[in-house]
C-alpha cells in the first residue's frame, strides 16, 4: 500500500515536470520560433553563394532610420528572367501580377516602441558591419533574430565602441 | 590551444556529423565514470567520517566495498577518468574551427584540475587502509580530490554550456565571467546530482545485484547496502527533472528546436522509470540490474543528444559557413584532378598540363590549359555566375559567355560608351569590379565577386574554351 502511494506520488511529480516542458515548448513554437515566410526565399543562396551586398535589396539601410524590406520589384530586377522555373519564383511572378506586395513576416517580433529612436542609417554610415547585430545571414536558409535588441544589448555595445550613452540619444 | 587551432580544417556536414558522436560517445562513457569517482569518494568520506563519530562496522565496511569497487582500479580512473577529457578540446577545436568562439578556449583548462584530482583520488584509495592511523590526512586527500574534480567539470560544463549563447560570448574576458550564467550553474548543478544519483545506481548493480551470494549470509548489511543505493536515487532522481525544466528556462532561445523539447520530455519519462525502479527496490523488490543499466545508459545518450543538438542550432550558421567553406574546397580539388587526369589520358603525346607556366591562362595566345578549364567550369557553377551568363549564346540577366573571348564589345563606362576587347584584364575588372564597365544594353547589377587571382584564371581560362 505504501509503496503504490510513494510510486504515484513519483510519478505525479515527474508528470509534472514532464507537462511543464511541454506547455515551455508549447510557448516557444508560438512566440519565439523564428516566423516562417510566404516565400522560402533564402539568403543562404543570394548573400552566401551569390554574394549580393545587403544594400543590393534593403536599398534604404544607409540612407534611412529604416533598412526597408525590398518591394517585389527588386526581386523582378534579375527573376523576371532568372530561375522562372522554380515553384517559389514562380510565387513570386503571382504577387508581380497581381500587384501585390509579399506579406514577409517580422523577423524580430517585438512591440514597435514609440519612445526609442533607432537609426539604422547613422549605424551604417559609422561602419558597424550588418553581421554585428542581424548575425550571420548569409548562412541561414530561414532568417531568425540573433540580437535580442533589449536595452542592456544597446548598452553595452556603446559603450564598448564609445558611442555616447546619454539617454537622450535614444529616447525623446 | 593555439597549436591545435593551426592544425585544424574546415569540417564538412558529414565530418560534423561524426564529430557530434564522438563527442556524444565521450561524454555517455566519460561523465557518469568521473560522477562515480566523485560521488563514490564523497560518500565514503561520510561513511568513515559517521565511522568514526559513532564506530559502527556496516558504515566501515560499506566504505571499504565502495573504495575498492569504484575507486580500486588505476587503469580504469586513467583510462576513462581522463583520456576521453583529452579528447574533447580537439572535438571542439575542430567544430569552431579554431579559437575564435571564446568559450572553447577554456575546455583545456580543466584537465590539469581533472588528471591532478585523479591523482588525489588515488591517493586517497591508498591511504584507506591506515585511515584510523592518519585519519586527518586522507580526509585531506579525499577533500582536494573532490574539490579539485568539482573544479574541473565546473570549468568544462561552463565552457560547453556558454556554446549555447553566442550572443553573450563577447561579454567571456576571463573565467570568472564565463563560470557566472545561470546556465552554467545549472548545469554544473546538475551534473553534481546526476553523479550522486549515478553513485546510488552503481551500490545498487555492484553491491547489491552482484554480489547477492555473498549478502545472503548476512541480512542486516544486505539490508543496510541497499537503503544506501536506493535512498540516494530516489532522493537524487528527484532532483533530475528540476533541473531539466530548468534547462528548456535558462538555455537561449536560440539553441531550441521541437526535437529539443521533444528530447526533454522523453528524458523525464526516462528519470521517472529510474525513481520508480528506486521506489521498488527501496519497498523490498529486488535489484533489476539490467533495467537500471538500461535507464541510466539512456538517460546519457538522450541528454547528451540533447545538449549537442542544441548546442548546434545555436551556432548553426557559424556551423554553416564552415561547412560551405570545407565543400567548396572539396569540389575544387576535385574537379582539379578529374580534369588533370582528363587532360592527361585525352592528350597522348601532347607536353603534359602541369608544365604550362600558372599564369598560362593570362596570354591571349596558345590553348587554355585544361585543368584549368575543369575548376573555371566547377567554379562557374559554385559563384552562382551561371545564375545570370548562359554558355550557349542566350543573354540572360547577364551577357552569354559564349564566343566572346577575343571580341570586342561595346561597354558603357561612367555614362559614357567605349569599345574593348574581352580579355584577361577584362574580365578580372568585370569580376571584381562589375559595374564599373557594363556592356550596352544590360543593367549594372552584378555585385562584385571577391575572387583569388587562382580562381579567376581558372574562370579565364573556362571563357576561353567556349569559343573565341
Amino acid at each position: 500500500m505504501l509503496r503504490r502511494i510513494a510510486a504515484t506520488a513519483v510519478f505525479g511529480y515527474f508528470a509534472l515536470f514532464g507537462v511543464l516542458i511541454l506547455l515551455l515548448g508549447f510557448r516557444w513554437n508560438r512566440h519565439r520560433k523564428p516566423p516562417m515566410q510566404p516565400i522560402a526565399y533564402s539568403h543562404e543562396i543570394h548573400v552566401g553563394k551569390l554574394n549580393l551586398d545587403c544594400l543590393f535589396c534593403h536599398t534604404t539601410a544607409d540612407t534611412s532610420t529604416f533598412a526597408g524590406v525590398p518591394p517585389v520589384a527588386t526581386c523582378m530586377k534579375c527573376h523576371e528572367t532568372v530561375r522562372t522555373d522554380r515553384p517559389e519564383v514562380q510565387k513570386i511572378l503571382a504577387y508581380w501580377k497581381r500587384k501585390e506586395p509579399i506579406p514577409w513576416n517580422r523577423v524580430h517580433r517585438i512591440r514597435i516602441r514609440n519612445y526609442v529612436y533607432f537609426s539604422h542609417k547613422r549605424h551604417v554610415k559609422k561602419g558597424i558591419r550588418c553581421q554585428q547585430c542581424h548575425g550571420e545571414v548569409r548562412a541561414m536558409a530561414v532568417v531568425r533574430a540573433v540580437s535580442s535588441l533589449k536595452m542592456g544589448w544597446c548598452v553595452s555595445c556603446h559603450r564598448e565602441n564609445d558611442a555616447p550613452t546619454d539617454c537622450a540619444i535614444c529616447h525623446k | 590551444m593555439e597549436f591545435l587551432s593551426q592544425h585544424v580544417i574546415a569540417p564538412t556536414g558529414h565530418y560534423m556529423i561524426l564529430l557530434e558522436f564522438l563527442a556524444a560517445l565521450v561524454y555517455v562513457i566519460h561523465l557518469p565514470f568521473v560522477g562515480v569517482v566523485l560521488g563514490a569518494t564523497a560518500l565514503s568520506m561520510f561513511l568513515t567520517f559517521r565511522d568514526r563519530e559513532v564506530p559502527d562496522a556496516r558504515f566501515a565496511r560499506l566504505a571499504g566495498d565502495i573504495v575498492e569497487t569504484f575507486l580500486g582500479s588505476n587503469a580504469a580512473l586513467f583510462v576513462l577518468g581522463v583520456f576521453p577529457l583529452l579528447v574533447l578540446p580537439v572535438v571542439y577545436v575542430q567544430w569552431f574551427h579554431g579559437t575564435d568562439a571564446t568559450p572553447v578556449r577554456y575546455i583545456p583548462w580543466a584537465i590539469a584540475p581533472a588528471v591532478l584530482g585523479m591523482i588525489f583520488v588515488v591517493r586517497y584509495r591508498n591511504s584507506f587502509v591506515e585511515r584510523r592511523v592518519r585519519y586527518a590526512y586522507h580526509m585531506r586527500t579525499g577533500l582536494l580530490a573532490v574539490g579539485l574534480l568539482k573544479v574541473a567539470y565546473f570549468i568544462l560544463l561552463a565552457s560547453v554550456a556558454r556554446l549555447h549563447d553566442p550572443e553573450k560570448w563577447y561579454r567571456v574576458k576571463n573565467i570568472v565571467i564565463l563560470l557566472l550564467n545561470w546556465n552554467v550553474i545549472w548545469k554544473f548543478g546538475f551534473f553534481l546530482h546526476l553523479a550522486m544519483a549515478f553513485t546510488g545506481a552503481a551500490i545498487l548493480v555492484w553491491l547489491v545485484a552482484m554480489r547477492r551470494d555473498e549478502l545472503a549470509r548476512d541480512p542486516d548489511y544486505a539490508r543496510f547496502v541497499t537503503r544506501w543505493g536506493g535512498g540516494l536515487l530516489v532522493a537524487f532522481s528527484l532532483a533530475l527533472p528540476v533541473y531539466w525544466l530548468f534547462y528548456v528556462f535558462t538555455t537561449p532561445d536560440v539553441a531550441f528546436d521541437n526535437t529539443v523539447y521533444g528530447l526533454a520530455t522523453l528524458l523525464v519519462a526516462v528519470g521517472l522509470c529510474v525513481a520508480l525502479e528506486a521506489v521498488g527496490v527501496l519497498g523490498g523488490r529486488d535489484v533489476r540490474p539490467l533495467r537500471i543499466v538500461v535507464a541510466f545508459g539512456a538517460l546519457m545518450v538522450i541528454g547528451s543528444t540533447v545538449d549537442l543538438r542544441a548546442m548546434a542550432n545555436a551556432n548553426r550558421e557559424h556551423f554553416r559557413l564552415v561547412e560551405m567553406e570545407a565543400e567548396q574546397e572539396k569540389a575544387l580539388r576535385q574537379a582539379e584532378i578529374e580534369s588533370r587526369m582528363q587532360a592527361a589520358t585525352g592528350a597522348a603525346g601532347a607536353p603534359p598540363a602541369e608544365s604550362a607556366p600558372a599564369g598560362g591562362a593570362a596570354g591571349t595566345a596558345g590553348e587554355p590549359d585544361p585543368a584549368l578549364v575543369g575548376v573555371g567550369e566547377k567554379l562557374y557553377q559554385m559563384k552562382g555566375c551561371m545564375a545570370c551568363h548562359s554558355t550557349d549564346g542566350t543573354p540572360r540577366v547577364g551577357p552569354s559567355f559564349k564566343g566572346v573571348w577575343g571580341h570586342p564589345v561595346t561597354v558603357v563606362a561612367g555614362g559614357t560608351e567605349k569599345t574593348l576587347t574581352v580579355d584577361v584584364d577584362y574580365v578580372r575588372r568585370s569580376i571584381l569590379d562589375p559595374t564599373s564597365e557594363v556592356v550596352k544594353g544590360y543593367q549594372p547589377l552584378m555585385p562584385p565577386q571577391p575572387l583569388t587571382d587562382r580562381e579567376i584564371d581558372a574562370l579565364v581560362s573556362f571563357i576561353r574554351s567556349l569559343g573565341p
